[in-house]
């Protein structure tokens, strides 16, 4: 890597790039799909364009796993890299698309909320959240993420006439504003001190000397602080249960699985390359000086500390008070946020491995949570409350028993594969010497399996307050949260196999040059 | 063939689950058709594995099959794996045959039950687990069949769970078995600290060659350890003293229960796992010392009980108290055969008497109380000669099958190795509770069968005889209380013969307990006893046998009216004493169950619900409400508020960095 000059050929381009490429390209035939598909039933057409959606994220996926995971050249131009670590993050948020689509059908539905740009839209979150992922220059990733976010905003406000969707959405903008510039200020202070955007040279570049320079502490602050907005931790994370409450009830699943999923990625990759010694793991000597990264662990890691600690008890403790269970799950999945971070202050092969764990996991039963909640509701807001959920394990027992099934998990329960997530990211802290932080984050998961519990409480030992006709389950939908429970169980008994391939992954972050 | 020995625990959980999930549906008929093919299908199996085992040379009768490993910890590797050798096929051909039959018998006797399914549900449970806890290849496996049958013991004693006395029962032998299981797990633990396995294929060569290079000494004080508390376990199940308080009380469930699982198979578990750890024992003399005087009382004692008892399957369950007494002698002195041969024998016997006493209490609508029987031989013939049979053979009266086992028993307790005081006295107080084992079954017989009837009117035109679907089974069990003893005619018996006889029983499970011997043999030097010896030993029990039936008659034929309550006048004390079973329920009760009682209350009361609930769990969760509100108080909706704290994280975070 000592010569500037990179190679570029369309090959490569196919290789490292393909996944990307698909999506693009599916988004624009769908675009021309939307306009031409006529069909008798709006809903058809909305099923239309829903399988089609799915079909490309998994024709991505299995471009990704079976192309872009064995490769061994991983970086194209500078631009971006295909390693394993990339590629795993990309696959969990292909999934959440994957999800996402399915369930979005048998939302519009009961909705009746028929639009097509819609799923374009997702694909090109999905498209965003990917690019940022692989991407290895600072510029592209925050092209990427601004690709990501303009769509995610318009997909939070798909609720017309939802006030509290247009208002989410607004404000999701408008403090998404300062996310990006944080972040764009940053960039720039970066860019000016090392002259470069890529992030292996910039670690290459700061290790031999100006590491110590202010100007680094800086920047470091304000792309840490541009990413926290996304990951929501405290207290960058209020625009979350506002947002997450009115949007649509998918899009707030998909919010909190991959857009955090993403932000977690690029964090890693970021923070890891550019600011840690990873880089001298590989053992290639350009990298040795990087070693001298490791100095910076002493800004970044107590800052991390503390928001950890935070965002673990803020999300759990407001979580207790909320009487929507929509907004419940919002604050949830802050407090989860702040469990994944433990794994991103341990900074070891562990916690690395146990966030990549956790984000798969945690995409699973966050989706299950939300379908069914969309399912009980039926109209958007019908039906979120606790109070409407009383008695409902008797009248409706499957979709009762799903969601205590993915709420359990949630509250970190065995078999589940909620309770082996948490327990890697406990023990990677742990290893690390975080004791006291670990126990404190301990005791936020007692508050959180109270309200998450409290629900299960609702459905199978109080009686009915009311009326409550949940939507049309449709066979797709089923299938899905059916799939999802299989999987929530799946990864609680026999984890090994995912946390190998996580750990693979993870090696790979070493290797991005 | 070891590739079929999961079928064996597999078809009756098939069973089991079928009756279970879906018992109410199908009709009675296929719940019996479900619950009988699937014990016979796994007896089957069982017949065609042993058969085969049998076809091969003595040093390959050892199969394992291994499914899957169970836990991975640490240094810890449990796989669940079956094991198939000479012990555990006679086992597991005792179990799922009598198994087989009495399922049988239930269709009869239970044929009115209104919860059918729920009965051979569970049945079909427990021999599921009996026979996992038989194939176990490791302690850990063997456990888990152990819980298992513990629990299917405790639903099925509780079956009419609708009366008060029979729940307690069920909750009884529950709760006393889990004073037995705790001892059965720390010795467990014990045995892995020590020895880093609990697979029985490595942890027992181990030990051996331990021992043989000298790095283990014999009677070690862990090695009496690990058996002392392994054996509290066995007390537990196999109804020992001082945990064999439960099994009486067990009698409240279903008759077939009490004959299939508190009689025949599940309290002897404790022997089988005795025999099971025979190397472990024979490397620990002590705890054997101890074990063979305990075991020797709990035969004396719990006879001396039966012989004042009128509740028929009272007098049975103490004489099972008794004879497993039998058993655990016989694994003590090291004559691990000759135990796990009094087990088989029984078996046959002892379901012959439970069956055959569930007919005479259909016959008369549920009395159990034999004042108030008599006579019952001319109306049910078919009973009256099947539980002779097995009357027969559980007061040791050749040929039937109870003489060859209980004569090897004693007269190997005679011959003790390691202390032969201590044999000689356990052999005369094995002789003692025979004769009043004979007695006692006798006056049983004398005086529900013979004489004048004492019932009303009314049951007697009630009582009748039996169904085939329940005769059947006796005569089954009757014919194996006769032949069931032949497989192990003892060498000295050979001048009887016109022809060569060996033992056979004690030949085929000779490569399980060989290594035993071998450290018997190079420890202390066997005592050799002339065959006079031996004639005159089993001419002396047969003798005491025949002494306790004469002596029944004696008092219940001749002088039925007027000797009983003049011997009970003569010895009031004892016979106080006897009849009340020497207090112990009671004992106990004041001992252990009040203190535990207001311990508890004070645990409840002051602790539970006041600290913990009070000031602990409420308290916080007091707390935490205030906290969340207050908390959430920031969450007002206004997106400055919403900038302002973003702006303040980051000015935080600078002035960190930075100052």
């Amino acid at each position: 890597m000592s010569d500037l000059g990179f190679s570029f050929s369309l090959s490569q381009l196919w290789q490292i790039a393909g996944g990307q490429l698909i999506l693009i390209f599916a988004s624009l035939i769908l675009i021309f799909v939307d306009l031409w598909l006529t069909t008798d039933e709006e809903s058809d057409h909305v099923a239309t364009m829903g399988w089609l959606t799915a079909l490309s994220f998994l024709v991505a996926l299995w471009y990704l796993v079976h192309r872009e995971w064995p490769l061994h050249e991983v970086v194209l131009a500078g631009v971006f890299s295909a390693e394993k670590f990339s590629v795993f993050v990309s696959a969990v948020v292909l999934l959440a698309g994957v999800f996402a689509s399915l369930l979005s059908i048998g939302y519009m539905r009961n909705n009746r909320m028929f639009r097509g740009e819609y799923f374009v839209l997702l694909l090109f979150a999905v498209y965003g959240t990917i690019a940022m992922l692989q991407a290895v220059d600072l510029l592209m990733i925050f092209i990427a993420l601004e690709v990501m976010s303009l769509s995610v905003y318009s997909l939070a406000a798909f609720l017309k006439d939802s006030r509290k969707s247009q208002e989410g959405a607004l404000k999701y903008f408008l403090l998404g504003c300062f996310g990006s510039a944080f972040f764009l200020f940053g960039l720039a202070l970066t860019y000016g001190l090392t002259g470069t955007v890529n992030i292996t040279k910039i670690a290459q570049i700061l290790s031999v000397g100006p590491f110590k320079h202010p100007v680094v502490l800086v920047a470091l602050a304000m792309l840490m602080a541009g990413l926290f907005f996304k990951m929501s931790l405290v207290p960058f994370h209020m625009w979350a249960p506002d947002v997450y409450e009115g949007s649509p009830s998918i899009i707030t699943a998909y919010m909190a699985t991959a857009v955090k999923a993403g932000a977690f990625g690029v964090f890693l990759k970021l923070m890891s390359v550019a600011f840690t010694p990873i880089l001298s793991l590989s053992g290639q000597p350009d990298f040795q000086s990087t070693i001298n990264l490791g100095m910076l662990a002493v800004y970044w890691k107590p800052v991390l500390w503390w928001l950890a600690l935070l965002t673990m008890f803020v999300g759990n403790l407001v979580a207790v008070s909320q009487q929507n269970v929509k907004r419940m799950l919002a604050y949830s999945s802050i407090a989860h946020a702040g469990y994944m971070s433990l794994g991103l202050l341990a900074a070891n092969s562990e916690g690395r491995m146990a966030v990549l764990f956790y984000l798969v996991v945690y995409t699973i039963m966050n989706f299950g949570a939300f379908g069914v909640l969309f399912l009980i509701d039926g109209k958007e807001g019908k039906a979120q409350t606790l109070e409407d959920y009383r008695g409902l394990g008797y009248r409706y027992p499957t979709l009762s028993f799903l969601m205590s099934l993915f709420l359990l998990s949630m509250a970190g329960l065995p078999p589940t594969a909620g309770f082996i997530g948490k327990f890697y990211l406990f023990a990677a802290a742990i290893k690390q010497g975080y004791f006291v932080l670990a126990a404190l984050g301990v005791m936020t998961c007692v508050i959180a399996s109270y309200y998450y519990l409290r629900v299960v409480w609702k459905f199978y030992m109080e009686e009915p307050a009311r009326e409550v006709v949940a939507g049309n389950i449709s066979f797709v939908t089923m299938g899905v949260l059916i799939c999802l429970a299989l999987g929530v169980m799946y990864f609680g008994i026999l984890p090994a196999g995912l946390v190998h391939i996580a750990n693979v992954a993870q090696q790979s972050l070493a290797m991005v040059f | 063939m070891e590739g079929y020995i999961f079928l064996i625990p597999l078809l009756p959980l098939i069973g089991f689950l079928i009756n279970g999930l879906f018992g109410q549906k199908i009709g009675k008929w296929m719940i019996t058709y479900i619950g009988c093919s699937s014990i016979g299908l796994a007896f089957l199996t069982s017949v065609l594995i042993v058969y085969h085992m049998l076809c091969l040379p003595v040093g390959e009768r050892q199969f394992t099959q291994v499914l899957w490993h169970w836990i991975t910890v640490g240094n810890l590797h449990i796989d669940l794996a079956f094991m198939l050798d000479p012990l555990s096929a006679v086992m597991i051909l005792v179990v799922t045959g009598v198994s087989f039959v009495i399922h049988i018998y239930s269709k009869g006797y239970m044929a009115h039950d209104e919860s059918y399914w729920r009965y051979y549900a569970y049945l079909n449970m427990f021999v599921f687990f009996m026979t996992v806890l038989i194939l176990g290849a490791n302690y850990v496996v063997m456990f888990v069949g152990w819980e298992g049958v513990g629990l299917a013991s405790y639903l099925l004693i509780g079956f009419w769970y609708k009366e008060n006395l029979i729940a307690d029962a069920g909750k009884k032998a529950f709760i006393v078995n889990r004073v037995g299981d705790f001892g059965f797990l720390l010795g467990m633990f014990l045995i892995f600290v020590t020895f880093g396995s609990l697979s029985y294929t490595e942890l027992f060569p181990k030990v051996l060659h331990m021992y043989e290079h000298g790095l283990l000494a014999m009677n070690s004080p862990v090695m009496i350890a690990i058996c002392l508390l392994l054996f509290v376990g066995a007390t537990g199940k196999s109804a020992q003293i001082p945990l064999y308080v439960w099994l009486p009380d067990a009698m409240a469930g279903p008759t077939p229960v009490s004959a299939l699982i508190h009689a025949a198979t599940m309290v002897t578990a404790g022997v089988y796992m005795v025999a099971r750890t025979n190397i472990l024992y024979t490397l620990a003399p002590t705890a054997l010392l101890v074990m063979s005087l305990m075991s020797a009382a709990t035969a004396f004692i719990a006879a001396t009980i039966g012989v004042l008892q009128y509740d028929i399957k009272r007098v049975l369950a103490y004489s099972t108290v008794s004879q497993l007494g039998y058993m655990f002698i016989g694994v003590s002195v090291l004559a691990y055969s000759a135990g796990i041969f009094h087990l088989m024998s029984h078996a046959f016997f002892k379901a012959c008497l439970f069956l055959c006493a569930g007919a005479v209490m259909h016959a008369m609508r549920g009395d159990l109380d034999m004042r108030d029987m008599g006579g019952l031989a001319k109306k049910m013939p078919i009973t009256y000669v099947t539980m002779l049979f097995a009357s027969l053979a559980i007061s040791g009266i050749p040929p039937f099958s109870g003489f060859f086992s209980k004569d090897e028993v004693l007269g190997k307790a005679f011959m003790f190795p390691y202390y032969p005081v201590v044999g000689k006295i356990v052999w005369f107080i094995g002789l003692a509770a025979a004769g009043i084992t004979a007695f006692y079954m006798f006056r049983l017989m004398f005086m529900t069968f013979h004489g004048e009837f004492r019932g009303t009117e009314e049951e007697a035109r009630h009582v009748h005889e039996m169904p085939f679907s329940m005769t059947g089974p006796l005569m089954v069990l009757a014919f194996l209380s006769l032949v069931g003893g032949w497989v192990g005619i003892p060498e000295v018996m050979n001048s009887l013969f016109p022809f060569h006889v060996t033992n056979l029983f004690e030949n085929f499970l000779d490569p399980v307990f060989e290594h035993s011997h071998e450290i018997v043999a190079g420890f202390v030097t066997i005592p050799h006893y002339s065959s006079t010896v031996e004639w005159i030993l089993m001419s002396s029990s047969v003798a005491v046998g025949i002494g306790g039936i004469c002596l029944a008659y004696y008092i219940y034929i001749c002088h039925p009216d007027t000797l009983p309550q003049k011997l009970a006048h003569t010895f009031a004390l004892h016979y106080k004493l006897i009849y009340n079973k020497y207090y112990i329920d009671e004992i106990y009760y004041h001992v252990v169950v009040l203190p535990f009682y207001f311990l508890s209350t004070f645990c409840w009361k002051v602790i539970d619900a006041f600290l913990i609930d009070g000031v602990g769990v409420n308290g916080q969760a007091w707390w935490v409400q205030r906290g969340s509100r207050a908390v959430g108080l920031v969450q007002n909706g206004y997106v400055q508020t919403y900038g302002a704290f973003m702006l303040l994280g980051l000015v935080m975070m600078l002035w960190f960095f930075i100052f």
